[in-house]
Protein backbone atom coordinates (compact mmCIF):
# COMPACT_ATOMS: atom_id res chain seq x y z
CA UNK A 1 0.00 0.00 0.00
CA UNK A 2 1.12 3.48 -0.67
CA UNK A 3 3.16 5.67 1.60
CA UNK A 4 0.13 7.80 2.40
CA UNK A 5 -1.92 4.91 3.71
CA UNK A 6 1.02 3.76 5.79
CA UNK A 7 1.32 7.26 7.18
CA UNK A 8 -2.28 7.21 8.30
CA UNK A 9 -1.16 7.31 11.87
CA UNK A 10 -3.68 8.89 14.18
CA UNK A 11 -1.03 10.48 16.34
CA UNK A 12 -0.04 12.80 13.50
CA UNK A 13 -3.35 14.63 13.45
CA UNK A 14 -3.69 17.20 16.23
CA UNK A 15 -7.39 17.88 15.85
CA UNK A 16 -8.12 14.45 17.23
CA UNK A 17 -9.71 14.69 20.62
CA UNK A 18 -10.28 11.51 22.56
CA UNK A 19 -14.05 11.60 22.60
CA UNK A 20 -16.23 8.57 22.59
CA UNK A 21 -18.62 8.14 19.77
CA UNK A 22 -22.02 8.98 21.14
CA UNK A 23 -24.34 6.09 20.64
CA UNK A 24 -26.97 7.14 18.21
CA UNK A 25 -30.41 5.77 18.84
CA UNK A 26 -32.86 5.16 16.04
CA UNK A 27 -35.36 7.86 15.38
CA UNK A 28 -38.99 6.95 15.61
CA UNK A 29 -39.87 9.98 13.54
CA UNK A 30 -42.05 10.53 10.57
CA UNK A 31 -40.27 11.95 7.61
CA UNK A 32 -42.43 15.00 7.07
CA UNK A 33 -40.72 18.31 7.42
CA UNK A 34 -43.03 19.44 10.17
CA UNK A 35 -41.80 16.75 12.51
CA UNK A 36 -39.03 17.96 14.73
CA UNK A 37 -37.09 15.27 16.51
CA UNK A 38 -35.49 16.07 19.80
CA UNK A 39 -31.85 16.70 19.27
CA UNK A 40 -30.88 15.96 22.84
CA UNK A 41 -30.71 12.28 22.02
CA UNK A 42 -27.95 12.88 19.56
CA UNK A 43 -26.10 15.76 20.96
CA UNK A 44 -23.86 14.21 23.55
CA UNK A 45 -20.41 15.05 22.27
CA UNK A 46 -20.99 18.73 21.75
CA UNK A 47 -19.95 20.59 18.70
CA UNK A 48 -16.26 20.89 18.91
CA UNK A 49 -14.69 17.58 19.56
CA UNK A 50 -16.46 15.01 17.53
CA UNK A 51 -13.78 12.65 16.46
CA UNK A 52 -14.46 10.06 13.84
CA UNK A 53 -11.03 8.55 13.90
CA UNK A 54 -10.72 7.64 17.57
CA UNK A 55 -14.14 6.14 17.71
CA UNK A 56 -13.59 4.04 14.70
CA UNK A 57 -10.27 2.66 15.77
CA UNK A 58 -10.72 2.42 19.50
CA UNK A 59 -14.42 2.03 19.99
CA UNK A 60 -14.87 -0.53 17.29
CA UNK A 61 -17.01 1.98 15.46
CA UNK A 62 -16.22 1.01 11.95
CA UNK A 63 -15.08 -2.56 12.41
CA UNK A 64 -17.29 -5.00 10.60
CA UNK A 65 -18.67 -7.36 13.20
CA UNK A 66 -17.55 -10.93 12.89
CA UNK A 67 -21.06 -12.24 12.88
CA UNK A 68 -22.41 -9.97 10.18
CA UNK A 69 -24.78 -11.75 7.87
CA UNK A 70 -24.13 -11.28 4.23
CA UNK A 71 -26.82 -10.44 1.73
CA UNK A 72 -29.29 -9.14 4.24
CA UNK A 73 -30.09 -5.95 2.41
CA UNK A 74 -33.58 -7.05 1.47
CA UNK A 75 -34.80 -6.96 5.04
CA UNK A 76 -36.31 -3.85 6.51
CA UNK A 77 -34.39 -2.97 9.62
CA UNK A 78 -36.63 -1.75 12.37
CA UNK A 79 -34.71 -2.77 15.47
CA UNK A 80 -31.64 -1.11 16.83
CA UNK A 81 -28.65 -3.42 16.87
CA UNK A 82 -25.84 -1.81 18.81
CA UNK A 83 -23.30 -4.44 17.85
CA UNK A 84 -23.73 -3.70 14.18
CA UNK A 85 -23.67 0.09 14.30
CA UNK A 86 -20.64 1.38 12.50
CA UNK A 87 -19.21 4.79 11.74
CA UNK A 88 -17.79 4.85 8.26
CA UNK A 89 -16.09 7.47 6.16
CA UNK A 90 -17.41 7.91 2.62
CA UNK A 91 -17.20 10.03 -0.45
CA UNK A 92 -20.52 11.34 -1.71
CA UNK A 93 -19.95 9.31 -4.87
CA UNK A 94 -19.91 6.11 -2.82
CA UNK A 95 -23.25 6.99 -1.25
CA UNK A 96 -24.70 7.89 -4.64
CA UNK A 97 -23.62 4.53 -6.06
CA UNK A 98 -25.08 2.70 -3.07
CA UNK A 99 -28.37 4.59 -3.39
CA UNK A 100 -28.56 3.82 -7.10
CA UNK A 101 -27.99 0.13 -6.47
CA UNK A 102 -31.08 -0.44 -4.34
CA UNK A 103 -34.73 0.52 -4.03
CA UNK A 104 -34.37 0.00 -0.29
CA UNK A 105 -33.94 2.72 2.27
CA UNK A 106 -31.07 0.73 3.76
CA UNK A 107 -27.82 1.40 1.92
CA UNK A 108 -24.96 -1.01 1.63
CA UNK A 109 -21.36 -0.23 0.63
CA UNK A 110 -18.64 -2.83 0.20
CA UNK A 111 -21.00 -5.53 1.29
CA UNK A 112 -21.95 -4.04 4.63
CA UNK A 113 -24.85 -1.94 5.76
CA UNK A 114 -24.33 1.76 6.16
CA UNK A 115 -25.41 3.08 9.55
CA UNK A 116 -23.50 6.13 10.75
CA UNK A 117 -21.66 8.12 8.14
CA UNK A 118 -18.99 10.78 8.21
CA UNK A 119 -18.38 13.11 5.29
CA UNK A 120 -15.94 15.96 4.73
CA UNK A 121 -16.86 18.61 2.20
CA UNK A 122 -17.10 22.24 1.30
CA UNK A 123 -20.37 24.05 1.98
CA UNK A 124 -21.67 25.45 -1.29
CA UNK A 125 -25.16 26.52 -0.21
CA UNK A 126 -26.93 27.29 3.06
CA UNK A 127 -30.64 27.47 3.66
CA UNK A 128 -31.62 28.42 7.18
CA UNK A 129 -35.16 27.70 8.25
CA UNK A 130 -36.82 28.02 11.61
CA UNK A 131 -36.25 24.52 12.88
CA UNK A 132 -33.64 23.19 10.51
CA UNK A 133 -30.69 24.33 8.44
CA UNK A 134 -29.99 22.70 5.12
CA UNK A 135 -26.43 22.72 3.81
CA UNK A 136 -25.18 21.57 0.46
CA UNK A 137 -21.93 19.71 0.97
CA UNK A 138 -19.55 19.29 -1.95
CA UNK A 139 -16.58 16.98 -1.55
CA UNK A 140 -15.40 17.09 -5.15
CA UNK A 141 -17.02 13.73 -5.92
CA UNK A 142 -20.56 15.04 -5.69
CA UNK A 143 -22.93 17.18 -3.67
CA UNK A 144 -25.28 16.09 -0.90
CA UNK A 145 -28.00 17.90 0.95
CA UNK A 146 -27.35 17.87 4.66
CA UNK A 147 -30.05 18.64 7.18
CA UNK A 148 -29.19 19.86 10.62
CA UNK A 149 -32.00 20.18 13.15
CA UNK A 150 -31.65 23.17 15.44
CA UNK A 151 -31.27 21.81 18.98
CA UNK A 152 -33.97 22.51 21.52
CA UNK A 153 -31.33 23.94 23.83
CA UNK A 154 -30.16 26.50 21.33
CA UNK A 155 -27.68 28.67 23.20
CA UNK A 156 -25.21 31.34 22.18
CA UNK A 157 -22.32 28.89 21.78
CA UNK A 158 -24.43 26.68 19.52
CA UNK A 159 -25.43 29.67 17.41
CA UNK A 160 -21.84 30.79 17.20
CA UNK A 161 -20.79 27.41 15.86
CA UNK A 162 -23.56 27.45 13.29
CA UNK A 163 -22.49 30.89 12.14
CA UNK A 164 -19.18 29.37 11.07
CA UNK A 165 -20.84 27.00 8.63
CA UNK A 166 -20.85 29.32 5.68
CA UNK A 167 -20.49 28.92 1.94
CA UNK A 168 -16.88 28.21 1.03
CA UNK A 169 -15.74 26.51 4.24
CA UNK A 170 -14.92 22.86 4.78
CA UNK A 171 -16.82 20.97 7.46
CA UNK A 172 -17.02 17.46 8.76
CA UNK A 173 -20.52 16.06 9.17
CA UNK A 174 -21.61 12.95 11.03
CA UNK A 175 -25.06 11.51 10.56
CA UNK A 176 -27.38 9.07 8.88
CA UNK A 177 -28.44 8.83 5.29
CA UNK A 178 -32.16 9.45 5.27
CA UNK A 179 -34.70 8.82 2.61
CA UNK A 180 -37.19 11.63 2.09
CA UNK A 181 -39.46 12.33 -0.88
CA UNK A 182 -37.59 9.85 -3.05
CA UNK A 183 -34.34 11.66 -2.29
CA UNK A 184 -31.47 10.60 -0.12
CA UNK A 185 -29.92 13.18 2.13
CA UNK A 186 -27.69 13.31 5.13
CA UNK A 187 -29.32 14.08 8.45
CA UNK A 188 -26.40 15.34 10.45
CA UNK A 189 -26.27 15.03 14.21
CA UNK A 190 -22.95 16.82 14.30
CA UNK A 191 -21.19 19.31 12.07
CA UNK A 192 -17.75 20.70 12.81
CA UNK A 193 -15.75 23.38 11.06
CA UNK A 194 -12.47 22.08 9.70
CA UNK A 195 -9.52 24.18 10.78
CA UNK A 196 -6.60 21.92 9.93
CA UNK A 197 -7.07 21.08 6.28
CA UNK A 198 -4.90 18.02 6.52
CA UNK A 199 -8.17 16.56 7.75
CA UNK A 200 -9.50 16.86 4.21
CA UNK A 201 -6.62 14.70 2.96
CA UNK A 202 -7.07 12.38 5.92
CA UNK A 203 -10.72 11.80 5.12
CA UNK A 204 -9.99 10.98 1.48
CA UNK A 205 -7.35 8.48 2.51
CA UNK A 206 -9.66 7.07 5.16
CA UNK A 207 -12.38 6.29 2.62
CA UNK A 208 -9.81 4.38 0.56
CA UNK A 209 -8.41 2.62 3.61
CA UNK A 210 -11.80 1.47 4.83
CA UNK A 211 -12.81 0.35 1.35
CA UNK A 212 -9.62 -1.69 1.10
CA UNK A 213 -10.12 -3.22 4.49
CA UNK A 214 -13.67 -4.28 3.81
CA UNK A 215 -12.97 -5.64 0.35
CA UNK A 216 -9.63 -7.27 0.94
CA UNK A 217 -9.13 -7.62 4.65
CA UNK A 218 -5.95 -6.83 6.49
CA UNK A 219 -3.19 -9.39 6.83
CA UNK A 220 -3.08 -10.85 10.32
CA UNK A 221 -0.42 -9.37 12.58
CA UNK A 222 0.97 -7.30 9.74
CA UNK A 223 3.97 -5.36 10.94
CA UNK A 224 3.59 -2.79 8.20
CA UNK A 225 -0.03 -1.95 8.96
CA UNK A 226 -0.59 1.73 9.82
CA UNK A 227 0.43 2.50 13.36
CA UNK A 228 -2.92 3.98 14.27
CA UNK A 229 -4.76 0.98 12.97
CA UNK A 230 -3.14 -1.35 15.45
CA UNK A 231 -5.27 0.11 18.24
CA UNK A 232 -8.64 -1.12 17.12
CA UNK A 233 -7.57 -3.65 14.57
CA UNK A 234 -5.34 -5.77 16.76
CA UNK A 235 -7.66 -8.65 17.47
CA UNK A 236 -9.94 -8.31 14.53
CA UNK A 237 -7.35 -7.87 11.83
CA UNK A 238 -6.97 -10.85 9.62
CA UNK A 239 -9.08 -12.84 7.20
CA UNK A 240 -12.64 -11.75 6.65
CA UNK A 241 -15.38 -13.64 8.50
CA UNK A 242 -15.89 -17.18 7.28
CA UNK A 243 -12.42 -17.55 5.80
CA UNK A 244 -10.39 -20.69 6.30
CA UNK A 245 -7.03 -18.91 6.46
CA UNK A 246 -5.10 -21.29 4.26
CA UNK A 247 -1.47 -20.25 4.33
CA UNK A 248 -0.15 -18.87 1.07
CA UNK A 249 -3.51 -17.63 -0.21
CA UNK A 250 -4.47 -13.99 -0.34
CA UNK A 251 -7.25 -12.84 1.99
CA UNK A 252 -9.64 -12.68 -0.97
CA UNK A 253 -8.92 -16.25 -2.08
CA UNK A 254 -9.26 -17.42 1.50
CA UNK A 255 -12.55 -15.62 1.74
CA UNK A 256 -13.90 -17.19 -1.45
CA UNK A 257 -12.64 -20.62 -0.44
CA UNK A 258 -14.37 -20.14 2.90
CA UNK A 259 -17.61 -19.36 1.13
CA UNK A 260 -17.35 -22.55 -0.92
CA UNK A 261 -16.76 -24.49 2.30
CA UNK A 262 -19.67 -22.81 4.03
CA UNK A 263 -22.20 -23.30 1.24
CA UNK A 264 -20.99 -26.43 -0.51
CA UNK A 265 -18.74 -28.27 1.89
CA UNK A 266 -21.42 -30.82 2.63
CA UNK A 267 -23.00 -31.05 -0.83
CA UNK A 268 -22.07 -33.66 -3.39
CA UNK A 269 -21.84 -30.97 -6.07
CA UNK A 270 -20.37 -28.29 -3.86
CA UNK A 271 -21.61 -24.74 -4.48
CA UNK A 272 -22.30 -22.77 -7.63
CA UNK A 273 -20.60 -19.52 -8.52
CA UNK A 274 -23.92 -17.68 -8.31
CA UNK A 275 -24.52 -19.09 -4.81
CA UNK A 276 -21.19 -17.72 -3.70
CA UNK A 277 -21.81 -14.32 -5.26
CA UNK A 278 -25.14 -14.11 -3.46
CA UNK A 279 -23.73 -15.27 -0.15
CA UNK A 280 -20.90 -12.75 -0.32
CA UNK A 281 -23.53 -10.05 0.00
CA UNK A 282 -22.28 -7.93 -2.85
CA UNK A 283 -18.69 -8.14 -1.78
CA UNK A 284 -17.70 -9.73 -5.10
CA UNK A 285 -18.90 -9.67 -8.67
CA UNK A 286 -19.43 -12.82 -10.73
CA UNK A 287 -16.20 -12.07 -12.58
CA UNK A 288 -14.25 -11.77 -9.37
CA UNK A 289 -15.56 -15.11 -8.11
CA UNK A 290 -14.74 -16.72 -11.46
CA UNK A 291 -11.21 -15.36 -11.26
CA UNK A 292 -10.85 -16.57 -7.71
CA UNK A 293 -12.18 -20.01 -8.65
CA UNK A 294 -9.59 -20.28 -11.39
CA UNK A 295 -6.80 -19.35 -8.99
CA UNK A 296 -8.07 -21.74 -6.35
CA UNK A 297 -8.30 -24.54 -8.87
CA UNK A 298 -4.73 -23.91 -9.95
CA UNK A 299 -3.72 -24.00 -6.33
CA UNK A 300 -5.44 -27.33 -5.81
CA UNK A 301 -8.07 -25.99 -3.41
CA UNK A 302 -11.22 -26.40 -5.51
CA UNK A 303 -12.37 -28.88 -8.11
CA UNK A 304 -15.30 -28.66 -10.49
CA UNK A 305 -18.16 -31.09 -10.00
CA UNK A 306 -21.14 -31.43 -12.28
CA UNK A 307 -20.37 -28.48 -14.57
CA UNK A 308 -18.18 -25.42 -14.82
CA UNK A 309 -20.43 -23.49 -12.47
CA UNK A 310 -20.12 -25.85 -9.52
CA UNK A 311 -17.05 -26.30 -7.37
CA UNK A 312 -16.13 -28.05 -4.16
CA UNK A 313 -13.15 -27.71 -1.83
CA UNK A 314 -10.56 -30.44 -2.25
CA UNK A 315 -9.64 -30.54 1.40
CA UNK A 316 -11.87 -30.63 4.42
CA UNK A 317 -11.67 -27.69 6.80
CA UNK B 1 -32.34 20.10 -6.18
CA UNK B 2 -31.48 16.44 -5.93
CA UNK B 3 -30.50 15.03 -2.57
CA UNK B 4 -27.30 13.48 -3.90
CA UNK B 5 -25.86 14.69 -7.18
CA UNK B 6 -22.69 13.54 -8.93
CA UNK B 7 -23.19 15.33 -12.23
CA UNK B 8 -20.52 17.98 -11.66
CA UNK B 9 -17.55 16.50 -9.83
CA UNK B 10 -14.27 18.34 -9.41
CA UNK B 11 -11.58 15.68 -8.88
CA UNK B 12 -8.43 16.47 -6.91
CA UNK B 13 -5.41 16.91 -9.13
CA UNK B 14 -1.73 17.64 -8.99
CA UNK B 15 0.29 19.15 -11.85
CA UNK B 16 0.64 15.90 -13.73
CA UNK B 17 -3.07 15.12 -13.58
CA UNK B 18 -4.03 18.63 -14.62
CA UNK B 19 -3.10 17.87 -18.20
CA UNK B 20 -5.60 15.00 -18.30
CA UNK B 21 -8.48 17.32 -17.38
CA UNK B 22 -8.35 20.06 -19.99
CA UNK B 23 -11.74 21.73 -20.19
CA UNK B 24 -12.92 19.97 -17.03
CA UNK B 25 -13.52 21.11 -13.48
CA UNK B 26 -10.94 20.16 -10.89
CA UNK B 27 -9.79 21.00 -7.38
CA UNK B 28 -6.13 21.80 -7.02
CA UNK B 29 -4.29 22.55 -3.82
CA UNK B 30 -1.06 24.48 -4.19
CA UNK B 31 1.45 26.54 -2.32
CA UNK B 32 1.42 30.23 -3.26
CA UNK B 33 4.61 31.14 -5.12
CA UNK B 34 3.55 34.51 -6.47
CA UNK B 35 0.68 36.86 -7.20
CA UNK B 36 0.52 39.41 -10.01
CA UNK B 37 -2.80 41.19 -10.09
CA UNK B 38 -5.40 38.66 -11.13
CA UNK B 39 -2.90 35.89 -11.68
CA UNK B 40 -1.69 33.47 -9.05
CA UNK B 41 1.23 31.06 -9.24
CA UNK B 42 0.71 27.88 -7.28
CA UNK B 43 3.14 25.05 -6.74
CA UNK B 44 1.12 21.86 -7.00
CA UNK B 45 1.58 18.81 -4.79
CA UNK B 46 4.01 17.23 -7.26
CA UNK B 47 5.99 20.49 -7.65
CA UNK B 48 4.69 21.70 -11.01
CA UNK B 49 3.79 25.39 -11.21
CA UNK B 50 0.20 26.18 -12.16
CA UNK B 51 -1.04 29.61 -13.19
CA UNK B 52 -4.45 30.47 -11.83
CA UNK B 53 -6.65 33.16 -13.37
CA UNK B 54 -8.45 34.57 -10.35
CA UNK B 55 -12.03 35.71 -10.30
CA UNK B 56 -11.56 37.94 -7.32
CA UNK B 57 -9.18 38.15 -4.42
CA UNK B 58 -7.47 34.96 -3.35
CA UNK B 59 -7.32 33.87 0.29
CA UNK B 60 -4.18 35.06 2.02
CA UNK B 61 -3.13 31.59 3.15
CA UNK B 62 0.12 29.94 2.14
CA UNK B 63 -1.74 26.92 0.78
CA UNK B 64 -4.85 27.45 -1.30
CA UNK B 65 -7.37 25.10 -2.86
CA UNK B 66 -8.68 26.36 -6.16
CA UNK B 67 -11.76 24.92 -7.76
CA UNK B 68 -12.14 25.76 -11.41
CA UNK B 69 -11.81 24.80 -15.04
CA UNK B 70 -8.57 23.66 -16.65
CA UNK B 71 -7.61 25.95 -19.53
CA UNK B 72 -4.31 24.31 -20.42
CA UNK B 73 -1.88 21.79 -18.93
CA UNK B 74 -0.47 24.58 -16.78
CA UNK B 75 -3.41 26.91 -16.26
CA UNK B 76 -6.57 26.92 -14.24
CA UNK B 77 -9.45 29.38 -14.23
CA UNK B 78 -10.79 29.94 -10.74
CA UNK B 79 -14.45 29.54 -9.80
CA UNK B 80 -13.88 29.54 -6.09
CA UNK B 81 -10.99 29.14 -3.69
CA UNK B 82 -10.49 28.14 -0.08
CA UNK B 83 -7.59 28.85 2.23
CA UNK B 84 -5.83 25.71 3.43
CA UNK B 85 -3.70 27.36 6.09
CA UNK B 86 0.05 27.38 6.40
CA UNK B 87 0.60 23.85 7.64
CA UNK B 88 -0.51 21.45 4.94
CA UNK B 89 1.16 18.14 4.13
CA UNK B 90 1.64 18.17 0.36
CA UNK B 91 3.22 14.73 0.20
CA UNK B 92 0.18 13.02 1.69
CA UNK B 93 -2.08 15.13 -0.47
CA UNK B 94 -0.14 14.14 -3.56
CA UNK B 95 -0.63 10.49 -2.68
CA UNK B 96 -4.35 11.06 -2.32
CA UNK B 97 -4.48 12.70 -5.76
CA UNK B 98 -2.73 9.73 -7.33
CA UNK B 99 -4.76 7.11 -5.48
CA UNK B 100 -8.06 8.78 -6.34
CA UNK B 101 -7.26 8.62 -10.05
CA UNK B 102 -5.73 5.19 -10.04
CA UNK B 103 -7.04 2.04 -8.53
CA UNK B 104 -9.63 3.78 -6.36
CA UNK B 105 -11.06 6.06 -9.01
CA UNK B 106 -14.59 4.56 -8.69
CA UNK B 107 -14.80 5.93 -5.16
CA UNK B 108 -14.23 9.45 -6.46
CA UNK B 109 -15.35 9.85 -10.03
Amino acid sequence: TSLALQNLSLEAYPWREPERLVEVRPRAIDQSSTARPSMTTFYGAGNGGFDASASQFAGGGFMPSQGATAGGSAQKRSTYDSKNQTLRAFTIKQLYDAASATADDQLSVDGRDVTNVTLVGKITAVEEQNLVSIYTLDDGTGTMLTKYWIPEQDDALERQHRAEWRVGVYVRAHGHVNHFNREKMLVAFNIRLITDHNEVTYHGLQTIFQHLHLTRGLPAADATAPAGAAVGYGAAAGPLPGATAVAGLTPVLNDVLGLFHAIGGQNENGASISDVVARSGGRYTVQQIQDAVEALQNDGQLYSTKDDQHYKPCNAL
Amino acid sequence: MQGINISAPAPRVNFELLGQHIGKRVRLVGKVEGVQGNSLQLRAADDGIVTVALRGAAPSDLFIEVEGTVDSPTALREESSTGFGSNFDMANYNELCKLSHGEFRPLFV
